[in-house]
């Protein structure tokens, strides 16, 4: 039942998301050219473009390419607002006579939904990634003495390289699959944060239920900021008398990650509790 | 334990705003004068009809409310219904508009919880194994506008194995529905036959059918319960929840009256006849005259 109830989730899903992702390769590629055509300007020899020519274009791919990376950016908003309107619209609006009709569990309904939309922000992440990466690898030409360092932010080839965090993250594949581990949880975290607030808002709300939703996610965000802000100043005092930065990072690294676990949990619970209380629909 | 079809029932008090039609108009129980409120009284049932009644011993009804009480706030939507429903039969659940007719349904199908009391499902509660068991047919299109006939076909073919898509197809086909039209493009009364359609063409053991002719034109009304009645089997129980009784009551077996959230009568189509109304209709006109 899960299987099927994911096919037509990641269906409806891809039947938007699919034309996205597809309209933002088109947007990589015209990066990319403006970044291209900056870079080869850039190494024309003097004179060689008449002064106001040379500005004109230059300004124009700059433009072009800032555009491009700010619509990656807006990619990653776009899925998720696609990905919780079809959780909100598919359980809580008219199609919720149908779906939850189906002989399938509240637990499955979840499930299906966190599952298919997880899969679309790996792919979004996937995509909006390499489209930065090949944006800015056309700004430098594609070659020359292009250092994949001077192009990625350093952060994140911290971890590979293991000199994040004071060196505690290990090095090479593991210290990426830890990132990757981390990356994906914090994804389930903000996506059943999400659910769960969007859910309750359609429960607990007689009108206005989105807008409920909305606050209701706002509340939960800033409830969970004081409590991961409680643990790291807690991990400050279980840390001092050893050595340090090193210790704090990891102990908080980790400990963020589990606590975002917990999370992940009580919010799935939230989501199957309001399916089993069943709502009432319009 | 299910209340007896038999016994007479008061007409609760109406809410505020509506008065109250004087004692006089309303039907009485039988020792009443002429203008009486019909005593439901225990009748042979017709010999081309099976008896209504509770179920057998040994078979659950396929539909039970025991003491079905549902409350929004201080809101009584249902208020105490018992009754049950045994197979294969069409039953009208009839009311003004308001009476809690949707909420029973809805608690049947398990999209609501009860506050208080019990609807069973063939012997169950309303979960899993009942949402295998029922077809439901909501009043408001459920289909997501972008979805193709088609699909909508593969989407029931998929989830419910009682699912005859081959009937389902030859249907769509004869009302001229082309397969790749997405919900969409087709009008709302097409909408509502291509619905009743798929919801028809599973071979389950309780319909529940909400409004299904409310809101559409007399010829597609005359086609919704053509199609109910020649596609339901014959060991199906089907709930019919409607305010256009005229339409519906030659296609009934049993009615179950609902006003102000309480059950006023249960009992076989013929009764009304019995008690000297020509008609369903003129029967529920009088009785709940505001």
């Amino acid at each position: 039942m899960l299987g099927k109830l994911m096919k037509y989730d990641l269906g409806a899903l891809s039947r938007i998301l699919i034309p996205l992702h597809l309209a933002a390769v088109a947007v990589i590629v015209v990066g990319a050219g403006a970044g291209l055509t900056g870079h080869w300007v850039s190494e024309l020899p003097a004179g060689a473009l008449a002064d106001p020519a040379e500005g004109a274009v230059l300004g124009l791919a700059v433009l072009v390419l800032l555009m491009a990376v700010l619509a990656l950016g807006c990619l990653s908003l776009a899925t998720l607002a696609v990905v919780l309107w079809r959780f909100y619209r598919n359980l809580f609006t008219d199609e919720g006579y149908l779906t939850l009709t189906l002989p399938a569990t509240p637990a499955q309904q979840v499930g299906s939904k966190v599952l298919a939309g997880l899969i679309w922000m790996v792919v979004d992440a996937v995509v909006v990634f390499a489209g930065l990466l090949v944006v800015m690898a056309a700004a430098e030409g594609f070659g020359g003495a292009t250092d994949l360092e001077d192009t990625l932010p350093y952060w994140i080839l911290s971890y590979a390289n293991g000199h994040g965090f004071g060196g505690v993250v290990p090095e090479g594949f593991l210290g990426v699959a830890g990132t990757l581990l981390q990356t994906l949880v914090q994804m389930a975290f903000g996506l059943l944060m999400a659910y769960a607030a969007f859910a309750l808002g359609a429960a607990l709300a007689a009108r206005h239920k989105v807008a409920a939703g909305i606050g209701l996610y706002v509340a939960l965000s800033w409830g969970y900021g004081l409590l991961s802000g409680a643990v790291g100043v807690l991990g400050l005092f279980a840390v001092t008398g050893t050595s340090s930065m090193r210790a704090y990072y990891a102990l908080t690294s980790v400990t963020g990650t589990v606590l975002q676990l917990a999370a992940c949990g009580v919010f799935w619970l939230i989501c199957v509790w309001v399916l089993r209380r069943k709502v009432n629909l319009p | 334990m299910t209340q007896d079809p038999w016994a007479p029932v008061q007409p609760p008090a109406p809410p505020a705003g509506c008065a109250p039609a004087p004692q006089a108009a309303w039907p009485q129980p039988a020792a009443e004068p002429t203008t009486a409120w019909p005593q439901p009284a225990p009748v042979a049932a017709p010999a081309w009809q099976p008896a209504p009644g509770p179920a057998p011993a040994g078979a659950a009804p396929v539909l039970a409310c025991d003491h079905l009480t549902k409350g929004y706030g201080s809101r009584l939507a249902l208020s105490d219904v018992t009754f049950s429903v045994p197979a294969g039969r069409v039953v009208g659940l009839l009311g003004p508009n308001g009476s809690g007719k949707t909420t029973l349904i809805k608690l049947a199908a398990g999209l609501l919880t009860p506050t208080s009391g019990s609807v069973r499902v063939a012997g169950l509660e309303p979960g899993t194994q009942t949402k295998a068991l029922l077809s439901y047919l909501p009043e408001r299109p459920y289909f997501a506008p972008s979805m193709r006939v088609r699909e909508c076909l593969a989407f029931f073919a998929d989830f419910y194995a009682d699912f005859d898509r081959v009937l389902a197809q030859d249907m769509l086909a004869r009302l001229g529905v082309p397969a790749d039209a997405p919900m969409s493009s087709l009008s709302k009364g097409t909408k509502e036959k291509v619905q009743l359609v798929l919801v028809m063409a599973r071979h389950a053991a309780l319909y529940l059918l909400d409004e299904p002719i409310g809101g559409v034109d007399p010829a597609t009304r005359d086609y919704i319960l053509d199609t109910i009645i020649s596609q339901y089997h014959r060991d199906s129980t089907i709930l019919i929840s409607t305010h256009l009784i005229a339409d519906v009551e030659p296609v009934l077996d049993d009615f179950v009256f609902l006003q102000y959230g309480t059950m006023v009568v249960h009992a076989p189509v013929a009764f009304v006849r019995e008690q000297g109304y020509p008609s369903l209709d003129d029967y529920f006109r009088r009785a709940f005259r505001c």
